[in-house]
């Protein structure tokens, strides 16, 4: 009798649940129907969301770089990425590399991989959804803008900017 | 288009609500009317005899019932027809009081509007219409923009009310544009656009005031067509227009943003926005003066298409369409 026993989790698992994914030439838009908001992943961290099957571990991911990305296979860009996706909620269960308390900052790597341009590292845009009276009336709603994938807006023009906006590598 | 009423007897049984799912199910015309407690004051509805009581609006089905005759067309958005329908996926009722009583509308057991003013009660309820068409079309996906045709292709401008995008497309207009909407860009599953063309409503110190595209001389369009740019632009007291080209994915988002139906159907709204965006470019620029900048807006397009002619397709958007137009990095 073949064993049923789904093999241990060795890496990071995407969420696929409650999201629609839809792919666009260089981006994947993201909506997450549990809080309502909407991603947009450049390049980097799509493929990044692609190789967190669970079986694939930050080593791996980092190998594949060079190949898919043009990117050197560097285990920070992909902890980077990482962050970002556990930040939007993308990931499911812990990923144990990201309570290391070394985690690169995006400064730092944008400096230390200005040779490949900072749009080449991982970034995310985000915004809440509108509720219809929100898109209709647009008196009264609008988040930020973020150029670090976690900035989002609550919809009353308030932004909870959490984090740097300091990575955009220029 | 009018709804008659007949009149019934004071005999007539006690209302029971009807709550739009209700009115999905059940033929509407033949539920029970009668008087209904409102806030401790009786209504009366009373059985809308004529056939044209609904209409289909951009793939809905609106019911309408009052207790006297009333011009239906004056709530309603553009883009309508009477329908024979036994079942409607909206219900509105209308109570019109007398000299000294207040009116009020429903919508389908809720009261949306209540005042002594009957033309309070119409602009309110049509408010109230034209956002439930934009949240519940079965056909279209409603986007907050101005929307005008040029060369057959349409240009959105999504924005804020009050952001002077009214102001700008009467100015398109008078430079030749065809007028499509001042309010919702109507897209369908193969991202054409559609209008919606009521009278462009313009803030004047004075107050709002309609002013009917024939009035400056512009035609309304009657297809649905192809988008060829989205332009996110916003008056600035010393705004200069100075394009600069969004990457898709921020077009995406800021489309998104004013996307009517987003929460209540994500999927859709998705699929049909990029089915918009497939042929269309986006771009972002801060303008001053609505009329000194209508033609830069019209002359860019007419270099974008020559440029997508050439290209045989889409415009690349990183070449542009010249200097004036750099690539808009966001990373």
């Amino acid at each position: 009798m073949a064993n049923s026993t789904p093999p241990p989790v060795q890496g990071p698992l995407a969420r696929y649940t409650d999201i629609t994914k839809e792919r666009l030439a260089t981006e994947t838009i993201i909506y997450d129907h549990e809080r309502h908001r909407v991603h947009c992943l450049n390049r980097v961290l799509a493929f990044v969301l692609e190789q967190c099957d669970g079986h694939t571990p930050v080593r791996l991911m980092a190998e594949r770089l060079p190949d898919a990305m043009k990117l050197p296979p560097d285990q920070d860009i992909i902890l980077l990425a990482l962050r970002q996706l556990n930040r939007i909620h993308l990931l499911t269960g812990e990923v144990p590399e990201l309570n290391s308390n070394t985690l690169p900052s995006r400064r730092e790597l944008a400096r230390r991989f200005a040779y490949v341009g900072g749009v080449m590292l991982p970034a995310v845009a985000s915004i809440v959804a509108p509720t219809p009276a929100m898109a209709g009336s647009r008196d009264t709603h609008g988040g930020p803008e973020n150029g670090d994938g976690n900035a989002n807006g609550d919809g009353n023009g308030n932004g909870n900017g959490n984090g740097n906006r300091n990575g955009n590598g220029k | 288009m009018t709804i008659s009423v007949r009149r019934l007897s004071r005999s007539t049984r006690p209302l029971i609500l009807h709550l739009p799912e209700e009115s999905c199910r059940r033929d509407w015309r033949s539920m029970p009317y009668g008087p209904i407690a409102c806030r401790g004051n009786p209504i009366a509805f009373r059985r809308v005899s004529m056939t044209s009581d609904s209409v289909l609006c951009h793939g809905l089905r609106i019911g309408f019932r009052a207790n006297r005759e009333w011009p239906v067309d004056s709530v309603l958005p553009p883009e309508w027809r009477p329908i024979r329908s036994a079942c409607v996926d909206f219900l509105y009722s209308f109570h019109f009081g007398g000299k000294g009583e207040f009116s009020a509308a429903f919508f389908g057991g809720e009261e949306i509007v209540r005042a002594d003013s009957v033309s309070r009660v119409l602009s309110v309820a049509a408010s109230h219409i034209e956002h439930t068409v934009a949240e519940h079309s079965r056909d279209f996906v409603f986007i907050h923009a101005g929307v005008i045709s040029w060369h057959e292709q349409a240009i959105l401008f999504p924005g804020r009310s009050r952001s002077g995008k009214s102001t700008l497309i009467r100015e398109l207009l008078r430079c030749g544009a065809v007028y499509y909407s001042d309010e919702f860009a109507v897209v369908d599953a193969q991202g054409r656009v559609h209008p919606f063309a009521r009278p462009l409503s313009l803030r004047l110190p004075s107050g709002t005031i309609s002013v009917h595209p024939n009035q400056i001389g512009a035609e309304t369009g009657s297809q649905g067509i192809p988008a060829a740019g989205v332009i996110f632009t916003e008056y600035a007291a010393n705004g200069r227009w100075r394009p600069v080209f969004l990457p898709d994915g921020r077009v995406f988002l800021e489309l998104m943003r004013n996307t009517i139906a987003i929460r209540s159907n994500p999927a859709r709204c998705i699929q049909y926005v990029k089915s918009l965006m497939r042929p269309a470019i986006g771009m972002r620029s801060p303008r001053a003066d609505a009329g000194t900048v209508a033609p830069s807006i019209l002359r860019l397009f007419d270099e974008v298409t020559s440029e997508k002619d050439l290209n045989n397709g889409k415009l690349n958007a990183a070449s542009g369409s010249g200097a004036s137009c750099p690539v808009y990095g966001y990373y």
